[in-house]
């Protein structure tokens, strides 16, 4: 092995094992070019900020000559960031010892001689990608107009503007169009060079010998057919022989086919992105919710289940096949996707797994909710799942499908319907407990492991005092199964209206008939630990 | 009131659920419709249905509206025909208590106008049902698994009568819980526009007649619990 070979792949491995190192390139990779980054906003709002202000000054000074020390101080100051955000990218864009390690590796593997002058030859590759990519020959040409004593450098400001596209994701999107029409925009432009050229050369043709013309070289020529052509028309130059005049003719008509053709590339261009564009933004918007609702089928039951949820800032995604009502939701403010939520793919993308806590599956179709319900379990074996059946012999296989809870609005409203012709005066409390509009509720109080009550006999607490009614106790583990009604539930099982002598456990939920500031105070207490 | 049959309008998939549910429950019932093929279907699914024209008085006289049908249900699928009928029978029976079913909010409002007692919109229920289902998974599953379902909970009101025990008694001398294993959730009073008093309220009330009481209870001890206020057992309403 060669005799420089060794310190420099030392160095290598030593870099690569440093924690430091490592940190610190993670940290700034974070700040100055993570897409996710919280920094994001600020530091590319700051520097966007800074090259406002120093392209400003530059302007100011053309012709004002700079003489305030503070203005002085402020571009080198705005230089010196702009170089050292050029060398972190620098040193970002790729690792050297990565590469020259990975060479080595692969030298040792296949069992050939390690050459140190391909490896160095590969990270001086990588890097000059960097240098060549045009943000980067934006970001060093920002940094030219500094250098006053050439003139001509100073043009070179403008690419401090340039650097603004680094920072705003707009200018971005609006390059990209541009991009995506290419093949639209080659036509314009040979198009657009034909017509110029050829009258050009007609009215050069007709009017340069005369000694009275406007036009005295081609350039002129090309000038006026430019300004004729795009219908500015300054009128600093005009025809003066007739021939000259019928080619202007020619050239007026046909320029308003130009703009016209012009005109329709961009406006199509922009009205098929629109929507896309849209639609990022929606999909970037939930990329930020954790512990999302995903609501699958925006109908009345979307819109009552909306209102009640109005109050509890939950996050809420909703997806709908149908575009008009999904408009409308957006119109309300909500985040709302045309498409089809059974497509597994879609889900994945709204990163179901991950980031949504529930699921609702309420479109009007069954089908549609047992597919929806399947998929959504496929994806994700913790979400919590509540579907919609209209039919009853929806309700099984939505179970199946693995819904957590299903919701029967046919037979619900039957219940309903039933309990009141019996008991209407028991079933107006029950609807209005149970529906919350009163301030009288019912709700469920956890307690925790090593909570006060952790261990409490019932009698020891004054249920009364605190205005509340204690209706059951939900147990996971069976160590009163003695007890006299007793429910089994999915999980847990539940206690009705416990004798005196029963005993509190951690983990047990209570649950309480009273006013929600009495529940409130009474969960405060028995949260407290031991 | 068990012996009155109820009139469900309109057979509509509202209806059939609704009439199953009553009839599970053994509330005589007859369901009423305009269009004979859908009284006919009616019938074949176990009901007992009759061809009434609603929009003749003279038919819902005939059918008992304003003399000894107590309650009916409109069930039709269109508004307007829910709206016609509830102000049909308000018209002949101001005492009659009219159920309504509807689909949206704005029928609701009209409903109530015309004289509608209670509206359910299956809809908002069932969208708040799935709110709650968010908020408190645990009292959802628990109330499912007792009150609603499957029965093993019953609530039930008591009305409070001159010869019954618990007459011109104290809320608060009241021990519902250590004698007869009950909830005692609150009480209406006497007049209906009183607001709901909550058993635990901190405001004491004295039982007059007319009261209601509202209990929670296993039936076996409700049952115990009647028998105790040896009230005739035609006056006590359960389900």
């Amino acid at each position: 092995m060669n005799i420089v070979h060794v310190p420099v792949l030392k160095a290598c491995y030593f870099l690569h094992n440093a924690k430091i190192y490592s940190r610190t390139k993670k940290t700034v990779y974070t700040i100055l070019a993570d897409p996710e980054s919280r920094w994001r906003k600020p530091v590319d709002g700051g520097l966007s900020l800074l090259v406002i202000a120093s392209v400003f000054l530059l302007i100011r000074e053309v012709k004002q000559p700079l003489n305030s020390t503070f203005s002085q101080h402020f571009e080198t100051f705005a230089v010196t960031v702009f170089i050292v955000e050029y060398l972190l990218r620098f040193w970002l864009h790729s690792s050297a010892h990565n590469t020259i390690i990975k060479q080595y590796e692969k030298a040792a593997q296949l069992n050939t001689p390690f050459r140190l002058r391909r490896a160095i030859q590969e990270v001086l590759k990588e890097k000059w990608r960097y240098i060549t990519s045009p943000l980067s020959i934006i970001d060093l040409l920002a940094i030219l107009p500094t250098y006053r004593p050439i003139r001509l450098l100073r043009i070179f400001m403008l690419f401090r503007l340039f650097k603004l596209f680094r920072y705003t994701r707009g200018i971005n999107q609006f390059a990209n169009i541009l991009a995506e029409k290419r093949f639209e925009l080659y036509i314009l432009g040979i198009f657009f060079t034909f017509i110029v050229v050829s009258a050009a050369t007609a009215i050069y043709l007709f009017e340069a010998q005369r000694p009275s013309s406007d036009i005295q070289s081609y350039f002129d020529a090309i000038y006026w057919a430019l300004i004729t052509l795009t219908t500015v028309g300054y009128g600093d130059i005009v025809p003066h022989s007739p021939e000259g005049r019928v080619v202007t003719i020619a050239l007026i008509v046909s320029g308003i086919g130009v703009i016209a053709f012009a005109t329709s590339i961009f406006v199509s261009a922009f009205s098929e992105k629109m929507q896309r564009l849209q639609h990022e933004r929606i999909f970037q918007g939930i990329s930020r919710l954790s512990d999302y609702t995903l609501i699958c089928g925006y109908g009345r039951m979307g819109h009552t289940i909306l209102e009640e949820l109005s109050t509890s800032r939950q996050d809420v995604v909703i997806i709908d096949t149908d575009n008009t009502v999904i408009e409308e939701a957006r119109q309300r403010g909500y985040l709302a996707i045309t498409g089809d939520a059974s497509n597994s793919h879609l889900l994945e993308q709204l990163n179901l797994a991950q980031k949504a806590k529930t699921v609702l599956c309420i479109t009007e179709n069954d089908i549609n909710n047992v597919y929806i319900t399947l998929t959504a379990r496929s994806l994700s074996q913790d979400v919590h799942i509540i579907s919609r059946a209209n039919e009853t012999a929806s309700i099984k296989k939505l179970y199946l499908a693995g819904a957590d809870h299903v919701v029967t609005p046919n037979q619900d409203m039957a219940l309903v319907a039933a309990e009141y012709v019996g008991q209407p005066v028991a079933f107006e409390a029950i609807y209005s407990i149970l529906s919350g509009q009163d301030e009288l509720v019912i709700d469920a109080i956890k307690l925790f492991e090593n909570s006060v009550f952790d261990g409490v006999e019932l009698n020891a607490i004054d249920f009364k005092h605190h205005q509340l009614i204690l209706f059951g106790v939900i147990q996971t583990e069976a160590d009163n199964a003695d007890e006299q009604y007793y429910f089994e539930l999915t999980r847990s099982h539940f206690i009705f209206n416990p004798h005196d002598r029963f005993t509190l456990r951690g983990n047990d939920v209570m649950i309480v008939f009273g006013h929600q500031d009495n529940i409130a105070h009474f969960r405060k207490q028995a949260r407290r630990l031991k | 009131m068990k012996d009155n049959p109820l009139l469900l309008f309109g057979y509509s998939d509202a209806c059939f659920h609704i009439a199953e549910q009553l009839k599970t429950k053994g509330w005589p019932l007859v369901i009423a419709d305009n269009d004979l093929i859908r009284v006919e279907q009616a019938q074949k699914d176990g009901f007992s249905a009759i061809g009434l024209d609603y929009t003749q008085d003279e038919a819902l006289c005939e059918a008992g509206i304003g003399q000894h049908v107590d309650c009916i249900f409109c069930l039709f699928e269109h508004d307007s025909e829910n709206v016609f009928l509830t102000i049909s029978a308000r018209a002949l029976a101001p005492e009659l208590k009219i159920v309504a079913i509807t689909e949206s909010q704005e029928a609701e409002h009209k409903l109530r106008i015309a004289g509608a007692d209670h509206i359910i919109n299956p809809y908002t229920m069932s969208g708040r049902r799935i709110a709650e289902l968010m908020r408190k998974p645990e009292v959802v599953d628990v109330l499912d698994h007792t009150l609603y379902g499957r029965y093993e909970i019953n609530m039930t009101q008591i009305e409070i009568t001159e010869a019954c025990a618990l007459n011109q008694k104290c809320l608060s001398n009241i021990d519902l819980k250590k004698d007869f294993d009950l909830i005692l959730l609150g009480i209406v009073g006497a007049e209906r526009e009183d607001p709901f008093i909550f058993s635990v309220q901190g405001t004491d009330h004295r039982l007059t007649p007319g009261d209601t009481l509202v209990i929670i209870g296993m039936p076996n001890a409700i049952e115990l619990f009647k028998d105790h206020l040896n009230m005739p057992p035609n006056h006590v309403r359960t389900s």
